[in-house]
C-alpha cells in the first residue's frame, strides 16, 4: 500500500518536473535540489531528499541544454534516484549506504535513459505542429492555443510513464540488490557520498575555472574559512 | 481599429512561460512564439486575409533562449501593430526581424542563464544547504528566478517599446565585457564552494579520514571531466565506483 501511494505521489510530481524541465515555466522546482528536497517531503524523509538533491545537483549542471542539444534528463533520474532512496530507507534502515549507492547509480541510469525519451519526445512534438498547420488554414486560433498546450501535456505525461516504469523496477528489483550486499560492506559505501560530492565540485572547477580569474578562486577560499571561523 | 493594450502585453507575458511546450527538431520554438503572438492577432487583425498572413508568418521556424523570447515578442507585436496601423505594402522585414533575432537571443541567454545564473544559483544554494540545511533550496529558487521573471517581463515591455531597435540592445559584442565580469563571481562562489564541501565532509563525521579522500577524488573529477572526454554518465558511475573501492581499501 505504501509502495503505490509513494509511487502515484512521485509520478504525478514527476509530471510537473519533465514540464518545469523541457516544456513550460523553468521556475527551476525541477532542479535536483528542490525537487529531491520537496519529494523528501511528500514521501516522509527530507533529509534523504536534500542529501540526494545536494548529491545530484552540481555534476548535472554540467549538461547545458543550449540549443536543441541533446543532454540526460538529470532532473528525473535525481527524483527517481531519490525517491527509490527514501522509499527503501523506510524498511531497511542498517544499509544507508549501500541503498543511498544503488539509488544513485539508478538515478545515474534513469537520468541517460530520460535524455533519450526527451529526444524522442521533441521528434514526436512535430506532430503538433503539422496539426496547428491545420488549424491555421480553418484559421482556428482556439485549436493553435490547445495543440500547444497539448505540447505540454505531453511533457507531463512522458515525465509520469518514465517514472512510473523505473521507480517500481526500482523498488521491486533493483532495491532487493541491497538485501544481498552483507551489511558490513555499510560503511565503506559511505564514501560513495564523498565521491559525488567532490564529482561536482570537480566539474563546476573544470567548468568554469579561468587562469586569468584565478584570484578570484583564492578570494572565494579566503571568504569561505572567515564564515566558517564565524560560524 | 484596435490598438495593442498593456492587458494584451500581460497575456503574452503569461503565455510566454509556455513557449517551449511543442519544442522540436524542425521548427523548434515555432508553434510556441504563434501561441504567444495570439492575443496580438486577436486585437489588431482586422479580416481573414490579415489573419491567415499572420498565421503563416509566426508558425514559422524560430528559436532563441526561451526567457530572452520575451524581447522578441514584445518587438514582433510591436512591428505587427505597425505593420497594420502604417499600412505596409509589404510585410518581410517582420520575418527577417524574426529570423536576426534568432542567433543574438539564443547566445546572450545562454551565455547568461545556463552558464552563469543557473550555475551561480545552484552553487550559492548547494553552499547553503551544506551549511544550514533547508533554506539553501529557497535561497537557490529565489536567487534563479529574480533574473528569469525579470527579463521576461522586462523583455516584452522594452521589447514593445523599442521594436526594431531592440536589435542594438541585444549585441553579443556589447554584452561580452559584461560576461567576463560575471566570470570573476561565479569563480568566486567556486572557491567558497570547494572549501565548505571539504567542511561538510569533515563535520558530517568523516573527519580528518574523510578529508583526504575528497582531494583526491577532487583531482580526479576535474581530469575526469575537463574537455568533456567523457559523458557525465559515466564521470558519475566511474566516481561513485571509485569512492566505493577506496572505502573498501581504507
Amino acid at each position: 500500500m505504501e509502495f503505490v501511494s509513494d509511487l502515484v505521489i512521485i509520478c504525478i510530481f514527476g509530471g510537473f518536473v519533465a514540464i518545469d524541465t523541457a516544456a513550460g515555466w523553468q521556475f527551476m522546482f525541477s532542479q535536483p535540489l528542490v525537487a529531491c528536497t520537496l519529494i523528501g517531503f511528500m514521501l516522509g524523509s527530507p533529509e534523504i531528499g536534500l542529501l540526494m538533491g545536494i548529491l545530484f545537483q552540481l555534476p548535472w549542471l554540467a549538461e547545458i541544454p543550449a540549443g536543441g542539444t541533446h543532454t540526460s534528463e538529470g532532473n528525473v533520474g535525481s527524483l527517481v534516484g531519490a525517491g527509490l532512496a527514501i522509499h527503501l530507507l523506510q524498511k531497511q534502515v542498517n544499509t544507508e549506504n549501500i541503498i543511498l549507492v544503488i539509488a544513485l547509480l539508478w538515478g545515474v541510469l534513469v537520468g541517460w535513459l530520460g535524455g533519450k525519451f526527451v529526444n524522442s519526445m521533441r521528434k514526436r512534438n512535430v506532430f503538433f505542429v503539422y496539426r496547428a498547420d491545420r488549424a491555421a488554414d480553418d484559421l482556428d486560433l482556439t485549436r493553435i492555443s490547445l495543440l500547444n498546450i497539448g505540447g505540454v501535456g505531453h511533457a507531463f505525461l512522458i515525465g509520469f510513464f518514465l517514472i512510473a516504469i523505473s521507480f517500481s523496477v526500482g523498488v521491486l528489483v533493483v532495491g532487493k540488490m541491497a538485501a544481498f550486499v552483507p551489511s558490513y560492506f555499510d560503511e565503506p559505501f559511505a564514501y560513495s557520498k564523498i565521491g559525488m560530492l567532490a564529482l561536482g565540485v570537480g566539474t563546476m572547477l573544470s567548468m568554469f575555472l579561468r587562469k586569468r580569474n584565478i584570484a578570484y578562486f583564492f578570494i572565494g577560499i579566503v571568504l569561505s574559512l572567515l564564515i566558517l571561523l564565524i560560524l | 481599429m484596435n490598438r495593442i493594450r498593456k492587458r494584451d502585453l500581460i497575456k503574452i507575458l503569461f503565455r510566454a512561460f509556455y513557449i517551449q511546450g511543442t519544442w522540436n527538431y524542425e521548427r523548434m520554438l515555432g508553434l510556441g512564439l504563434c501561441f504567444c503572438m495570439l492575443p496580438v492577432a486577436r486585437r489588431i487583425c482586422r479580416n481573414e486575409k490579415e489573419v491567415r498572413n499572420f498565421l503563416n508568418r509566426h508558425l514559422d521556424f524560430f528559436n532563441a533562449h526561451p526567457y530572452m523570447a520575451s524581447f522578441a515578442l514584445g518587438a514582433l507585436t510591436r512591428l505587427e501593430e505597425q505593420a497594420i496601423f502604417q499600412k505596409w505594402d509589404d510585410k518581410r522585414p517582420i520575418t527577417i526581424f524574426k529570423e536576426r533575432m534568432c542567433g543574438p537571443l539564443g547566445a546572450i541567454g545562454d551565455a547568461l542563464f545556463w552558464q552563469f545564473v543557473k550555475p551561480v544559483s545552484a552553487i550559492f544554494g548547494v553552499i547553503i544547504s551544506l551549511i544550514f540545511g533547508y533554506i539553501g533550496v529557497v535561497v537557490f529558487l529565489v536567487v534563479y528566478n529574480i533574473p528569469h521573471i525579470y527579463f521576461r517581463i522586462d523583455g516584452i515591455f522594452k521589447g514593445y517599446f523599442k521594436g526594431f531597435d531592440i536589435i542594438r540592445d541585444l549585441s553579443i559584442s556589447g554584452t561580452r565585457k559584461y560576461f567576463s565580469r560575471l566570470n570573476s563571481i561565479l569563480t568566486i562562489f567556486l572557491g567558497a564552494l570547494t572549501v565548505i564541501a571539504g567542511y561538510w565532509i569533515y563535520a558530517e563525521g568523516q573527519g580528518n579520514k574523510g578529508v583526504f579522500v575528497y582531494i583526491p577524488l577532487l583531482l580526479l573529477s576535474i581530469v575526469l571531466t575537463y574537455g568533456k572526454k567523457l559523458s557525465m554518465t559515466m564521470n558519475m558511475v566511474i566516481v561513485i565506483g571509485i569512492s566505493v573501492l577506496i572505502g573498501l581499501m581504507i
